[in-house]
Order: C-alpha cells, then sequence, then structure tokens
C-alpha cells in the first residue's frame, strides 16, 4: 500500500537517528492569526466536559474488525456461523465469546455498536478514522494524536507526547502542524528505543566533547540561517540528547518490567506494545498508539478472528486491569477502534467482505462511563437502527474525552480551515460531566 | 549539454522588441498550455516533469532543474526548445515547434528571474521545507486559561513542574523535576493552594515529614503519592489532619510504604472515592479492616484478574510451555 507522508514511510523499525532526520526534513512553522470575527459561528461543537482524561492509549485494529464475531454478536445462526454471546458482569451487555476474559471488564468499557462510514477501501477508511476527514487527493490532515499533542502541553519534558507502536506505514503523522507533533513511530516494542545509548568505547566525556564539537561547527550556520526550520531541527537534536541522557529513557526497557505481568500481557508486538503504552503513560506520554493486523478476514474468518481476538482480549484485559491498579485508568482514555466491519453475509471461502455501514469500537478509561452500550443493529447485524455514529462523532466524543476545543480552527497554508473532528457532534451521554 | 551549447551558440536569437517583462500568467502559461501540458501536465508527466503549475516547473524532471533564474541558456525550458527539430532532447516532443515570438518570451521570462507573480521565490531547488505556514484561529468558546498569567504559578512553570486549567482549578503535576521534589518545590504551592484540584506527585520522593507542607491545599481533589516508598503511615498520618482529607476524590497510594497501621487514618477522609493501595504493606487483616472503615470507595488493590496460562492459539497449533 502505497505511503502518503514521507515521514510515514519509515514507522516500521525507524530508528531515532532516521525519525529525527526524517522529521527535520519536514519541519513546518506556525503562526497565530488574529481572533475570529463576532459574527462567524463555526459548525463544529463547542462541547466540553470539566475534567477530561490526561492520557490516551489508542489501539488500531487494523484490516477492517469484525464487529459480530466481537463486541456485536448475533444469534440468527446464518449470522452469526459458529460464534455464540457469552454473558458479561453487565446486565444486558453480551459480548462474542472469543472475549472472555475481556467480558469480565465489561463494567469498565462504553461498547459502541453503531459506528458508520462510507469508506469501504482499507487506505480512504483507515484515513477517516485517524483523522475525521475524507481522503482528497493533495489535501493531508493531522491525525488526533497530533491535534492533543499540539493542543495541550507537555506533561514530561523529556519524552515525547505522542509515539505509534507498530504502527505501519499509512499514518497521517503531524502534515501541516509542526512535526514535533508528529508521532515516534516504534516497530518493535521490545527491543526499546534504538541508538538511544552511547556507542561501546565512547565515554561520558568523550561523547559531550563530541557533543561541544558539533555545536562549535554547527554555530556559524545557525548564525547566518537564523530561519525557524534551523532552530528546530537543532531544537529536535537537543531533545533527542535530552531523552538519551534521562532516566525516563527506562519506560522503553520491557526487560525492567516484572516477568509475570509481562507474560500476562502475552506475546508479540501488539501484546508486548500495550505493556509498553502503560509503562509510557505511566510516565506521561500523552498519547500511544498500538495496533493490531490481520482483521482483514475474507477467507477463513472464523478460525482467523478467534486467534486475532485471543491476543485483543488478553492484552486488552491485562491492559485494563493494570492501568486501574496503578491508578492511572481514571485519567487514561483507552480507545479501541478499527476501519469498518465485515459483512453479516458469510462468503464461500468461510470469509467476511468489508462492511462500513455499520461496525463497533469501543471507550474505556479517563471520562468514559463504564457498562454502557451506545446505539443498537439489527438482528442481522446489517445496520444501525438507533443511535447511529459517524466516523467524525467518534472522534469528537473522544476529542471532548480528552478536553480538546472542537471548534478550534485552524487554516492550512492551502487556506482552507480544519478543526479537531470535521463536524462531528460528540456523544455527550458516553462521558461524566 | 556540450551539444546543446554548440547548437545555441551556432543559432541566432531573434530581436526581441517588447521592453516590459514578460508576466507568467499571460505570456508563458498558454504557451506551455498548448504545447507542454498534454506530456507535461495532469494527465501525464513524462520524465518526472509537470509543466501545469509553478510548483511543477521549480521542481523540475527526475534528471534536473528546468529552469535557472536569470539563465535562460542553462535552463532547459528553453534550450530543448531551440534544439534542431530532430534532436532526441528537442521539445515539444508532439506537435509544432515553438514559434520564434514563443521562444524569446519563454527566454526572456527566465533572464528577468522566471517570476511567477505568486509572491513564492523563483527558485528551482527543492527546498527542505515548502515555505508554508498553518495559521490558527481562535476557538469561539473561551480559551484554555493560560497559568502563565498567574504569578503563583508562573513559578511553578519556572521550576519545571507541568501546570493546566482543570475544571474550575489548576492541575500541577511535579512527577517528573530532574532532582524529584523538596521543600522548596512544596512551599511554592501556598499562594495558589486553594485552586490547585489535582496534584501529580508519582516518584517524587516526597517524604513523610513533607507532607504537612500540602496545607494551603484546600480545595484538592485528586492526589497521586503512588511510587514514593519512603512515606508511609506517619505521612499518611499527617496527610489525613489537613484540610484536603474532607475533599479528596482521588488517592493513589500504589508503591508507597502503608501498613496495617495507616488503615485508621484512611478513614479520615470522608470524600473518598477511589484509593489505590496496590504494592503496599497492607495484609489481609489491614484490608478486612479497610473495607469497614471505608464503605462508599472503590478500593484497588492490584489487577484482578490476570491471565497466567500461556496462550493457546487456535486448533491443532498448541503452544509448548
Amino acid at each position: 500500500m502505497p505511503s502518503h507522508h514521507r515521514l510515514t514511510s519509515a514507522l516500521d523499525a525507524c530508528s531515532r537517528r532516521e525519525f529525527l532526520r526524517l522529521a527535520a526534513a519536514s519541519l513546518l512553522g506556525l503562526t497565530v492569526a488574529p481572533a475570529l470575527d463576532a459574527g462567524e459561528t463555526p459548525a463544529a461543537s463547542s462541547a466540553a466536559i470539566r475534567r477530561p482524561a490526561q492520557r490516551c492509549i489508542m489501539l488500531y485494529m487494523r484490516g477492517g474488525m469484525s464487529h459480530l464475531d466481537t463486541f456485536d454478536p448475533k444469534t440468527v445462526g446464518e449470522i452469526a456461523g459458529p460464534v455464540k454471546p457469552i454473558p458479561t458482569p453487565v446486565d444486558g451487555l453480551q459480548l462474542s465469546e472469543n472475549l472472555p476474559l475481556l467480558a469480565k471488564h465489561a463494567d469498565k468499557l462504553a461498547v459502541i455498536r453503531s459506528l458508520s462510514s462510507n469508506q469501504g477501501a482499507h487506505e480512504q477508511a483507515e484515513y477517516l478514522m485517524r483523522t475525521s476527514y475524507v481522503l482528497r487527493g493533495t489535501v493531508k490532515h493531522p491525525a488526533l494524536g497530533s491535534w492533543l499533542a499540539s493542543l495541550r502541553p507537555r506533561i514530561n519534558p523529556t519524552l515525547p507526547a505522542y509515539v505509534s507502536i507498530a504502527g505501519g506505514g499509512g499514518h497521517p503523522g503531524s502534515c501541516f502542524l509542526e512535526s514535533r507533533f508528529a508521532p515516534l513511530p516504534l516497530g518493535n516494542p521490545e527491543s526499546g528505543l534504538a541508538n538511544s545509548a552511547r556507542p561501546d568505547g565512547v565515554t561520558k566525556e568523550q561523547y559531550q566533547k563530541r557533543l561541544d564539537l558539533l555545536k562549535e561547527f554547527n554555530a556559524p550556520f545557525q548564525k547566518t540561517h537564523d530561519e525557524k526550520q534551523v532552530r528546530a531541527y537543532h531544537d529536535l537534536y537537543d531533545e533527542a540528547v535530552a531523552l538519551m541522557a534521562s532516566r525516563d529513557l527506562a519506560a522503553f526497557d520491557l526487560k525492567q518490567e516484572d516477568p509475570a505481568l509481562r507474560a500476562a500481557y502475552g506475546e508479540g508486538a501488539f501484546a508486548q506494545g500495550c505493556l509498553l503504552a502503560r509503562r509510557l503513560v505511566e510516565n506521561d506520554v500523552r498519547l500511544v498508539e498500538v495496533a493490531l493486523g490481520g482483521w482483514d478476514t475474507h477467507d477463513d474468518n472464523f478460525d482467523r478472528v478467534a486467534d486475532n481476538a485471543a491476543i485483543l482480549d488478553r492484552a486488552l484485559s491485562t491492559l485494563l486491569g493494570d492501568l486501574e491498579a496503578r491508578g492511572l485508568l481514571e485519567s487514561t482514555l483507552v480507545v479501541l477502534a478499527t476501519e469498518f466491519g465485515r459483512s453479516p453475509r458469510i462468503n464461500g471461502n468461510q470469509g467476511r467482505d468489508h462492511y462500513p455501514k455499520v461496525f463497533s469500537s469501543l471507550l474505556a478509561g479517563g471520562p468514559v462511563r463504564g457498562g454502557l452500550v451506545h446505539g443498537v443493529t439489527d438482528e442481522r447485524g446489517s445496520e444501525a437502527v438507533k443511535d447511529r455514529m459517524l466516523i467524525p462523532d467518534f472522534n469528537a466524543t473522544i476529542g471532548v474525552a480528552l478536553g480538546l476545543p472542537l471548534d478550534k480552527v485552524v487554516i492550512s497554508p492551502a487556506g482552507r480551515p480544519f478543526t479537531v473532528a470535521d463536524k462531528g457532534q460528540p456523544a455527550m451521554g458516553l462521558l461524566r460531566s | 549539454m556540450k551539444r546543446l551549447l554548440t547548437c545555441l551558440a551556432l543559432l541566432g536569437f531573434g530581436t526581441f522588441a517588447t521592453a516590459a517583462e514578460p508576466i507568467y500568467a499571460t505570456d508563458i502559461r498558454p504557451i506551455l498550455a498548448d504545447n507542454c501540458y498534454e506530456c507535461h501536465g495532469p494527465d501525464k508527466a513524462k520524465g518526472g516533469l509537470r509543466l501545469d503549475s509553478p510548483d511543477g516547473i521549480r521542481a523540475g524532471s527526475k534528471r534536473r532543474a528546468v529552469i535557472i533564474p536569470g539563465n535562460p541558456g542553462k535552463s532547459p525550458l528553453y534550450t530543448v526548445t531551440m534544439l534542431p527539430p530532430n534532436d532526441d532532447d528537442f521539445m515539444p516532443a508532439k506537435g509544432e515547434p515553438l514559434k520564434a515570438v514563443q521562444q524569446d518570451l519563454l527566454k526572456a521570462w527566465i533572464a528577468a528571474g522566471a517570476k511567477f507573480g505568486d509572491g513564492a521565490p523563483a527558485s528551482t531547488t527543492t527546498p527542505i521545507a515548502a515555505a508554508e505556514s498553518p495559521t490558527i484561529e481562535h476557538s469561539a468558546a473561551a480559551p484554555a486559561r493560560d497559568p502563565r498569567q498567574t504569578p503563583a504559578l508562573a513559578k511553578l512553570l519556572a521550576t519545571g513542574m507541568a501546570v493546566e486549567a482543570d475544571g474550575d482549578g489548576w492541575l500541577v503535576n511535579a512527577a517528573h523535576l530532574p532532582k524529584g521534589v523538596n521543600e522548596e518545590h512544596l512551599r511554592l504551592f501556598s499562594p495558589a493552594g486553594p485552586d490547585i484540584v489535582n496534584l501529580g506527585l508519582a516518584g517524587s520522593g516526597i517524604t513523610d515529614r513533607q507532607v504537612k507542607l500540602l496545607a494551603p491545599l484546600t480545595g484538592l481533589l485528586c492526589l497521586d503519592l503512588s511510587r514514593n516508598p519512603d512515606l508511609g503511615d506517619i505521612g499518611l498520618g499527617e496527610l489525613a489532619r489537613l484540610p484536603a482529607a474532607n475533599t479528596l476524590e482521588s488517592l493513589n497510594l500504589y508503591a508507597t510504604g502503608i501498613t496495617d497501621r495507616g488503615v485508621d487514618s484512611l478513614g479520615k477522609f470522608t470524600a473518598l472515592d477511589r484509593i489505590y493501595l496496590w504494592q503496599t504493606k497492607l495484609t489481609p487483616t489491614g484490608i478486612e479492616r479497610l473495607h469497614k472503615v471505608l464503605l462508599d470507595c472503590h478500593i484497588v488493590l492490584g489487577p484482578t484478574d490476570l491471565p497466567s496460562q500461556p496462550l493457546i492459539k487456535g486448533a491443532g497449533k498448541r503452544k509448548k510451555k
């Protein structure tokens, strides 16, 4: 799949040196324009809550997660196939038998069953989910995480505000917002942060000497080219050096975690990525994304979803319990999203095909009211019969939960106005005001 | 290239009568539209070259830039049109060659700096980043309150703490100070004390003796004291005597030195809704008493229902233990 942005094509196994090079190469300036005229009314919502979340963990299910075999199980035989619903501690809320561990945490979850999109192709649908805008030729929009990183101040000065784990290519990044609001990409959560230690044989003093020498070489250039891009490049460098020296770097080292807890999350990049996400938000990184692929089940849907859901089930249930135990869940929003659902009709290969008309997602933690279902689908899982929610509405709800001003207008370099979630209207009933 | 220059030297240049500089929009663009867009435009971009926009012309082809402002003799956009028609590089590749007056316009335009009239520099080198700046307009809703405007909060910011508006009050996070928190830092809370509703001191090294310095925080709703192993029952007792004991809704004591002896102090927190006590020294006896002392409170003692068996994948694929 072609990637849109130079930065994002290096998301897999990206070393920090590479990241800095790419980030510095796409730096943009930011200026503030005079306030809106009194007569103008933005179409986006101005809703807000008093106590938004401080941080966010966003779990992205790539490929189009089947809603019917996970969060919206059905009983009609030819729709449900071999999958049965199971009860949860929340009266009236059933989940698929593919998610037994997560079912025990149902009191923490707001299950959204009425998401609806008109984008049925992976690239376009993922773009819409990440940015709330439709993918259009030349226009690029920032991802929701970049909005968060740019609109709320950093809590931890040495760690990046936004990290993307196992994300793969195709991430919209920060686009016309400054590149320091783009996510730090980590391909493999288990390998720590590459290129973050001094090379073998270089002492601290030698290293400092080298840094000083570098500064000396750069000084005349910086003086004669005192431009925003040049300054920002050096800021990035300074930040990277600060990160290398800080004790917070240990957050990236999963070997420092209790082995039993590490095993409880499960094996593989997604599961260990969830553990890393917990460690990062514990150190006040604002938003961490972790991706799990393999959901594009055009064939062999039931076995493949069972396998994938088992990974999700274990990792997410452990994550929720872990965050709660450390007192982090009440101030950390957890989001589960995918680009579309899958067809109620089972195709000739025991598979389900793309189905954007209705699908499911999840919110938990922070100001989210748990033990709730938003939206109802018909008994065949084919459409929303109550409380249909469009993708911008979903992102607007996330935006409000994270304390973002939905009606803050940013004018892109091409002169178009953009907001956090386009014109999405948040579902305020899902949040504690 | 030498061949091109030789050809140029052999060809004569027509005299050009007009004194005014050619304008891109009215003089140059029509020439390109009629003769070049078919192969270097929105439908096709031969050689990676698009001539249907200023950006495309500036960017050049895959091989090279096509204009050097001020130097038509080195600008392929002009020079290829002056080649003999049977030359491999001759342009336009399709249709009629450019007329002399059109070639002269191109030459004069490039000589005058190849300006597009769009305010951007006529550079053909690809800049590190396009000179783009997004502008922000303020939202119709009230902008988030700026802590820098309050002197007491500005002092906190100066130490390296994070300060942000939270509901009607302020959130202060002192968890990431380079050398942890000391008495001097804590005394700085005093002027803004009543307005601080959320205080983060996780892993900050706060000690039992320092807790009483939190007295000015008379409206505190959330307090995070987690990961401070030097904080124990004495510190908790101090906290229970402060005004905050009657306002606190959430208290995080995970990974602190609290023991069963601290349970009675916890009973004094009248507004407590959530308490976190994982990795403390509480025993089952202490926990039993705790449930009696904090009746309406959500007590979190550790992660529940952690999976302990290895994951078994799919039928027929059993993981080795």
